[in-house]
């Protein structure tokens, strides 16, 4: 059963993810809570970065994705995903920021 | 590369394809949970989008509390653990702690999603539904239809509780179990976009 991801876990492995998930989880939230007022920026590309990293954890973890030959085809489909959601969310950003800005261009005296 | 990779290969005959079905059902899934992400992903752009229209009303300031979330985002972690340690038990085909993993699972899953419905409550019955703002609407479309998931889990997992009790550990229900961890483990892994995204920078822009 080379195709099937939940079949390469073990207790290290879960155990593992636990605990980086929720040290990264703690940092996120502890940033926010108890962090110093931080540059807006400079605060969301800190927790976008946190949340990357947590989300590449879990993959590799708990969905047992890795970049082994038994994994390529969870690991095509899950990169070519990537690719659409990028395209998706970069795109919509792009053209919304672009249309306000045209709009009000007019409105603002 | 080995030539390791029957999930398109469907010729095979005897036991060894018992074990491919199981192998082409799981990619299968996953090519669902990918297209699922791709939803999600339609969902988190449009809250970008609409995340400073709050036409008057309130702000991710005023209504979100940062502590109750992450009991929450604590409680789907720790889920997403004991499914994983469930799914370890079945491999043994250790009925017992099989069905206390997914136990634990389904009452970790009804704590994340009866909290909540409760923080959607508390904000509908203070008027701050979806129709206050786009940014409500965009937010509870994106929470919503995440908690949905975790519902439709839920449900999935009660009925594999009840399997197991009626069959046992068969090849069909392990085939099932297997997607049903990905499942699960899939809708953590958005969560930590939602709680990043809507919560933490919510009430901090």
């Amino acid at each position: 059963m080379k195709t099937s991801a939940a079949h390469h876990g073990s207790l290290r492995s879960y155990l593992g993810g636990f605990a980086a998930s929720l040290f990264l989880t703690l940092a996120s939230f502890g940033l926010v809570l108890y962090g110093p007022p931080l540059e807006p920026s400079f605060l969301f590309g800190t927790l976008a970065l946190l949340a990357i990293l947590q989300i590449t954890v879990q993959i590799y973890f708990f969905l047992h994705v890795d970049t082994s030959s038994e994994q390529l085809w969870h690991l095509l489909p899950l990169l070519y995903t990537l690719l659409i959601v990028i395209l998706l969310v970069g795109g919509t950003l792009w053209i919304m920021h672009n249309a306000n800005l045209h709009m009000m261009s007019g409105m603002d005296p | 590369m080995t030539p390791a990779h029957p999930p398109l290969e469907l010729a095979n005959t005897g036991r060894e394809q018992d074990h491919d079905s199981v192998g082409l059902a799981t990619f299968g899934f996953w090519l669902y949970l990918m297209t699922d992400c791709v939803l999600f992903a339609a969902l988190f752009a449009t809250y970008a989008v609409l995340h400073q229209n709050f036409a008057g009303g309130p702000t991710g300031k005023d209504l979100f509390d940062i502590p109750y979330v992450f009991v929450e985002t604590l409680c789907l972690l720790l889920s997403s653990t004991s499914v994983g340690l469930a799914l370890l038990a079945m491999q043994r085909l250790d009925r017992t702690r099989l069905l206390y993993g997914l136990g634990l699972t389904v009452l970790l899953g009804v704590g994340f999603i009866g909290m909540e419905l409760h923080e959607f409550f508390r904000l509908l019955s203070a008027g701050n539904g979806p129709q206050r703002s786009g940014f409500l609407s965009a937010f509870f479309t994106l929470v919503g239809t995440h908690g949905l998931h975790v519902t439709v889990g839920l449900i999935w997992m009660i009925n594999m509780i009840l399997q197991i009790g009626r069959r046992g550990i068969t090849l069909p229900i392990r085939s099932r179990l297997i997607r049903l961890s990905l499942f699960w483990h899939f809708l953590d892994l958005i969560w930590i976009g939602v709680f990043t995204l809507v919560y933490l920078m919510g009430v901090r822009s």
